[in-house]
């Protein structure tokens, strides 16, 4: 324990290093270093089957890491499972319920699971988790009447029976029509304002841009990257696009400013570097040669340039 | 938990206001899964079933007038005494139809809750595994309980209908008060309980091995099944004091006088040691065990 | 963490193997190293013989090994065939059997075979004997001439039929056949039903037996014998084993030797004693164990003037057989299934007696070899 790498830092809700999961020689995840700030709505986002739901399973204690170590909280997981996970919501791998029993009766069995759920409060708490995910009207019905969409939010609710520091949201806004996933978004932003962490896995893109301060890659089995929204768009290649009748002028005078423009009908375009923190100057020095600037625009990488950039492929591919 | 030096703007310190953690034993979650447990349609369905033994039993006695020969034990003590119908249900219940509730009972315990996917959100609650374990067993004896209740109980009552009630005449040939039949009705209840709870444990290992119910609940059936094929082998008697059916049958022990509690405390010994054996088993089986249901 | 979840495993694995092996162990160690002060085979008899007339209650483990085919399976279904007894003895000769016997004093006796929901009882009480049958609810009485002499040791009593004997009337027996026919000698001591007890072996001398040894075992504090074990040729655990498996020797309550027979139950009355008291007394010597809980048979066999060839272990008795008899024999299955055909008859061998039965209606009996008894009976 005095070589721990993770030096319990209050500022990060979930934080792993090297955190691995094989199954026999197939590593579902390798080397996965997440990094959690508490406050945040973190995205979680990669493709179907890229380890993602793996990962959620570690955290939250379900199966045991090949390696690498978890703090959740500031906790070590799976050694402080007991202390930790009542402060924690969580859905994993899509809702799931005894469907002989009511959504109320469901919720309640759940609540005894957690034996720092005080018994007293029980009903009003239960009732008031429905409420808030719509559901109070469809509470005593049995969970195998539930629809898909009925479940999710059953199961969110299940997540929000205690106050909870941090929630773990595997998907949840699968199955939902286009209006509950804009309450789910809601739902989400609401908590995150009240200041609990949300750690949201998602395969869908936009969900995630919508939604989150901070987002992490993952691409079979590893964590390509995470930063918050901007950094990783930031990252991502920027091209400059000027709309010019002097389309020949522009590039020479790019050229020598050190990038490599190309003609488009109506003007030039290049990748703009890393290094150039200015694309304004560009825009004067065209100006300066005479260019006739009739458009001037710094594309910045949407997150899908930026995924495909890094992992060659789109979203949803597993589908 | 220092959750004072938290930045501005992120997660206030809600553990505060929380009880102190493990300050409950886990009798609500028993409570709620003995409630989910006999609320559960399929378990009124199979206490349904248990309780038609008896009922099946006297009026195919009542109707045919014909207690003589062959048939289980007590059989022909029917006619002349309706509270011989429990004894006789017990009888028919024990080989076959008990193990069968009880092998679905307690072959659903991990497996059916894993098949549901609600393993995952019980653990993550968190219930504790070795928790659930233990709440899943104590509400399985529960069912035991119940189902040998249910055919005694029903029994007796469907005996007082349909039949003349009386002293009852022991095995060895005493009679005793309805009273005292009644103690000794309930003793047997308990001795059949504690009968089924080795299978029990056997189920609930079996349980943590898979997350196809139907196949734990196969597989402790089948092995209720199997052990008593091997206990009626007499090639393979020396096998026999070890099988946890070896003492099923011995329930008449508490049927005589004076009253023998060697059978009870020789069946309540191999019990014990089915449980400990296989309940261990279970623990170190569902402790390590990665959910991926 | 892989390791962490290994270690789990070892409590887990290990609980279990320490009580399975405890299981295992815990009987098998209970043997070692009884320790007591060495006596010689005639005081250890002796010591057997001062325990006529102690009180006590206890739980009797009968195991029969005769190589016969198991017929415990079939005989419920052939039980309730009442015209032949004769399959009831040979389930009762196969597998384990056990009974309670209490005693008190040498007046007051009761032994319970504890059948799977049933139980066959023998109940002394002074001069009165009562004897039960739960299955089929019967219940016969006789009453003893009172003779103050001749009081009939304490497990002699139920000699009507119950099965298993208590082993205080199977050593009875069994030190009756000391004598020139027999070599006599102290084993190591054992705890049979907590109780350290003496053993004395006895081995017949005449090599046409079929039985190597007959071991007893006797309590050193109370001499009350605690189990009978007999070996048969060729076989190393006992063919046949009487033994208390639990033994209290605080006197039994008085309760216990009362019986009023239940309402419904039918109730006979025997009131000549003295000869089928006899005629068990007698099955019982010659065959220890072999006592029949038709007392039907017993009387059978009683009236039927039996022949005697030979004398001491290889003794053979011979009777003829009441036709009734024949007819059930032949017409039984299961019996058919035991006997093998021979030259003049059909034979039954078991790993402790042989039987015979000749064409003509005559049955022999001994506890010697087929060809020895075949050639007995030729003989005659």
């Amino acid at each position: 324990m005095t070589a721990d790498p993770l030096v319990a830092t209050t500022e990060l809700a979930i934080e792993t290093t090297g955190l691995t999961k094989a199954f026999g020689r197939q590593r579902a995840v390798h080397d996965v270093d997440l990094a959690v700030p508490r406050g945040s709505v973190y995205g979680f986002l990669g493709p179907n089957g890229s380890g993602k739901t793996s990962t959620i399973r570690m955290l939250l204690g379900l199966t045991q890491a090949t390696g690498g170590q978890i703090r959740l909280l500031g906790s070590r997981m799976p050694d402080d499972l007991r202390s930790v996970l009542p402060r924690i919501g969580a859905l994993v791998e899509g809702p799931a319920f005894a469907p002989y029993l009511s959504g109320r009766a469901n919720l309640r069995r759940l609540d005894t699971a957690d034996r720092d759920a005080p018994g007293a409060t029980r009903k009003s708490r239960v009732d008031e988790a429905l409420d808030r995910v719509g559901l109070g009207h469809a509470a005593d019905k049995k969970a195998h009447a539930y629809s898909l969409g009925m479940k999710q939010r059953l199961g969110i609710a299940g997540a929000l029976l205690m106050p909870r520091d941090l929630l773990i949201l595997d998907e949840p806004s699968n199955g939902l029509d286009p209006q509950g996933t804009r309450e789910v978004r809601s739902l989400i932003g609401s908590l995150a304002a009240d200041g609990t962490t949300v750690f949201v896995s998602s395969h869908l893109l936009s969900e995630i841009e919508q939604m989150c301060t901070h987002v992490g890659v993952m691409s079979a089995g590893r964590l390509l990257l995470q930063g918050t929204l901007d950094d990783v768009r930031r990252q991502g290649v920027q091209r400059v696009t000027v709309v010019t009748p002097d389309a020949e002028a522009a590039q020479r005078i790019l050229a020598t400013l050190g990038l490599e423009p190309e003609l488009l009908p109506t003007g030039v375009s290049a990748a703009l570097p890393t290094t150039e923190q200015e694309p304004e100057r560009l825009n004067a020095a065209l100006v300066a040669g005479g260019v006739r600037v009739r458009g001037f625009s710094v594309s910045g990488a949407t997150l899908e340039d930026r995924f495909v950039d890094l992992t060659g492929e789109g979203f949803a591919v597993a589908e | 938990m220092p959750n004072e030096t938290v930045p501005a703007g992120t997660a206030p310190n809600k553990t505060a206001s929380r009880p102190a953690s493990g300050s409950s034993l886990g009798l609500a979650l028993l409570g709620s899964e003995i409630r989910t447990l006999f609320r559960r349609v399929r378990t009124i369905a199979m206490l349904g079933a248990l309780a038609a033994i008896p009922i099946l039993l006297a009026i195919a006695v009542r109707v045919t007038s014909d207690g003589g020969g062959g048939g289980p034990a007590f059989l022909g003590d029917i006619t002349q005494n309706g509270l011989f119908v429990s004894l006789t249900a017990l009888v028919v219940a024990i080989p076959l139809f008990l193990p069968l509730t009880v092998g679905v009972v307690a072959g659903d315990t991990i497996a059916g809750e894993a098949g549901a996917g609600t393993l995952r959100y019980l653990l993550v609650a968190p219930a504790g595994r070795v928790r659930l374990l233990v709440v899943k067993y104590l509400a399985t004896a529960l069912f035991c309980l119940t189902a040998t209740l249910v055919v005694v109980v029903v029994g007796g009552i469907i005996g007082a209908i349909l039949f003349p009630v009386g002293p009852v005449t022991l095995l060895s040939g005493q009679t005793v008060s309805f009273g005292e039949y009644v103690l000794r009705l309930l003793l047997l209840a308990l001795y059949v309980t504690v009968s089924l709870l080795g299978l029990s444990a056997i189920g609930l290992f079996i349980s943590t091995l898979t997350s196809v119910p139907v196949g734990a609940m196969a597989a402790t059936i089948v092995l209720s099944t199997v052990a008593q094929i091997l206990g009626s082998l007499p090639q393979l008697e020396f096998l026999h004091p070890w099988l946890f059916t070896d003492h099923w049958l011995e329930f008449g022990d508490l049927l005589r006088t004076p009253l023998s509690w060697e059978s009870f405390g020789n069946n309540a010994l191999l019990q014990a040691g089915y449980i400990v054996v296989f309940g261990f088993l279970a623990w170190g089986r569902f402790s390590s065990k990665d959910i991926l249901s | 963490m892989l390791q962490k979840s290994k270690l789990r495993w070892i409590p887990a694995i290990a609980v279990p193997a320490v009580v399975i092996a405890g299981a295992v162990a815990i009987p098998s160690m209970a043997n070692a190293g009884v320790s007591l002060p060495s006596k010689s085979a005639a005081q250890i008899v002796a010591l057997a013989e001062k325990s006529v007339g102690t009180s006590f209650s206890g739980t009797v483990e009968q195991t029969a090994n005769l190589g016969l085919p198991d017929l415990s399976s079939f005989a419920g279904a052939t039980s309730s065939d009442d015209g032949s007894g004769v399959s009831d003895i040979v389930s009762q000769l196969s597998g384990t059997h056990k009974a309670r016997v209490f005693v008190d004093g040498s007046s007051k006796s009761r032994v319970q075979t504890l059948d799977q929901l049933a139980e066959r009882d023998v109940i002394r009480n002074g001069t009165s004997v009562w004897a039960y049958d739960s299955s089929d609810k019967s219940a016969v009485h006789l009453t003893l001439p009172s003779r103050d002499g001749d009081t009939p040791s304490a497990g002699a009593t139920p000699s009507t039929g119950a099965v298993p004997t208590d082993p205080a009337t199977a050593a009875a027996s069994a030190l009756k056949a000391i004598g020139r026919y027999t070599t006599v000698s102290t084993s190591d001591n054992v705890r049979i039903a907590g109780q350290k007890a003496y053993q004395v072996t006895l081995a017949p001398n005449d090599s046409s037996s079929l039985i190597t040894t007959a071991t007893l075992a006797v309590d050193a504090t109370t001499g009350v014998p605690l189990r009978v074990a007999v070996t048969a040729k060729g076989q190393t655990d006992p063919a046949y084993s009487v033994s208390f498996t639990s033994i209290d020797y605080s006197t039994p309550a008085a309760s216990t030797f009362a019986f009023t027979p239940p309402q419904g139950a039918t109730v006979k009355k025997i009131a000549v004693p003295d000869r089928s008291a006899h005629a068990g007394g007698t099955t019982t010597k010659s065959h220890p164990g072999i006592t029949s809980r038709n007392d039907r048979i017993a009387k059978a066999k009683a009236e039927a003037q039996p022949t005697v060839i030979g004398t001491g272990w290889s003794t053979i008795i011979g009777a003829k057989l009441p036709t009734s008899a024949i007819s059930a024999l032949s017409s039984d299955d299961t019996l058919g299934q035991v006997f093998t055909p021979v030259d003049g008859g059909r034979l039954l061998k078991t790993a402790l007696v042989t039987v015979l039965i000749t064409d003509d209606g005559e049955v022999y009996a001994g506890a010697v070899t087929p060809s020895a008894l075949q050639a007995a009976v030729a003989a005659q």
